[in-house]
């Protein structure tokens, strides 16, 4: 789509791939256009709506971006959640918005899917059974 | 000789019971929490994680926009004993809102089983909000925190300490409280069957274990039962089932 260029998602992709290797945890990204309402409670719609509660250990992530309105917000659900330190989504949002304020969007949204990774590494380590539970894929919305 | 042993024995004794004292007057203060660089704390879960958010960013916006001065929010479940304006400036001081050496630093604090609010104020900023108008400020709070509506509260509280601080409007608009007389008999019973639907709750999360942080912040905010009124936001359940219960973050640039 033409939210972004082919690079760019390969880009993500790769990033998220990255983010996945040796972690159960799930990482996914949603972009479009504009956010008018509260952007937590809209991403948390997209988080049920792209089925991210459904991994086994609930660990989804979802980096939720609203380019033209410049919102963004992360969401860790509840597995994920009650480990991490209580200022990690928080700090994780602070490292972005350093890049996106450089103009780095990619490089913003790589760093988030990064920091994401780390922490599903750390407390959801790889298990051989593990299969991909969600698609690496970019979600996007022309809204 | 033996004197001077029995001497350092004693001492030992008085040390140990002197030590057993400080423990027990230290155990029984309460600490300040760590607020992680955040704008707002909810110890006693009134607020959901959407609702914290919400004000997190109104917060933002106000150190923003607000000529150096800068808003935090705590909420404590209870005062513990410790007095409200001693614990409040402890907060203040130990946070340090404000930016460096100008001392424009906001606090609003709310004990919610004491019922009591306070609204510290940074020497910088008492100028253009005395006393005065920090009391009118927190008497305009109370219809919302009798009401159960304490995001709007809160809301409103920022909103006008940033009108006293800045002179210009916050741009939120914030809803009158609802009337929501304490006295009518149909409001009880409605908040107790609320309270017991939330216990309950709270116990199936407990029984189904695993929820450490979180499901204890949620008993420990269980004590509310005499708070009064509406208890329309709990510990952030929007879902239930297979819904999002995760917690997060959001921003902007």
């Amino acid at each position: 789509m033409g939210l972004l260029t082919k690079n760019e998602q390969n880009r993500l992709v790769d990033a998220i791939k990255t983010a996945e290797t040796n972690t159960s945890g799930e990482i996914r990204l949603h972009i479009q256009n504009r956010c008018k309402d509260d952007i937590f409670e809209l991403a948390q719609k997209k988080f049920e709506e792209l089925g991210m509660t459904a991994t086994e250990q609930r660990n989804g992530v979802l980096i939720f971006m609203a380019l033209k309105d410049k919102k963004f917000a992360i969401l860790g659900d509840s597995g994920i959640n009650e480990l991490v330190p209580e200022d990690f989504w928080q700090s994780t949002v602070n490292v972005m918005t350093e890049s996106f304020k450089n103009k780095d969007l990619i490089g913003g949204l790589e760093k988030g899917i990064l920091k994401a990774g780390d922490a599903l590494k750390e407390f959801f380590p790889y298990q051989s059974d593990d299969i991909n539970e969600l698609s690496d894929e970019i979600s996007f919305d022309e809204k | 000789m033996k004197n001077s042993i029995l001497g350092s024995k004693f001492k030992i004794k008085v040390l140990f019971w002197f030590l057993l004292l400080a423990a027990n007057l230290t155990s029984y203060s309460l600490e300040v929490p760590r607020n992680y660089g955040r704008y707002i704390v909810d110890k006693a879960g009134i607020l959901s994680q959407s609702e914290k958010l919400q004000i997190n960013s109104l917060l933002q916006k106000f150190e923003r926009n607000g000529k150096g001065a800068q808003m935090a929010v705590l909420i404590q479940p209870s005062l513990k004993g410790e007095s409200l304006e001693q614990y409040s400036l402890k907060v203040a001081e130990t946070w340090k809102q404000g930016h460096r050496g100008t001392d424009k630093g906001l606090l609003l604090f709310i004990a919610m089983k004491e019922k009591k609010t306070r609204l510290e104020v940074g020497d910088g900023l008492e100028g253009v909000i005395p006393d005065g108008r920090a009391g009118d400020i927190l008497r305009g709070l109370t219809p919302y925190m009798r009401g159960g509506q304490f995001k709007n509260g809160i809301s409103y509280v920022i909103g006008k300490s940033f009108k006293s601080a800045t002179g210009k409007s916050l741009g939120n608009s914030v809803p009158p409280a609802r009337v929501n007389s304490r006295s009518s008999g149909t409001n009880i019973p409605s908040g107790i069957i609320f309270f017991f639907i939330f216990v309950l709750v709270v116990v199936s999360i407990l029984n189904g274990g695993g929820r450490r942080r979180r499901g204890f912040v949620i008993f420990s905010s269980g004590g509310f039962s005499s708070g009064g009124g509406g208890f329309s936001s709990g510990g952030g359940f929007s879902g239930g089932g297979g819904g999002f219960s995760g917690g997060g973050a959001s921003g902007g640039w």
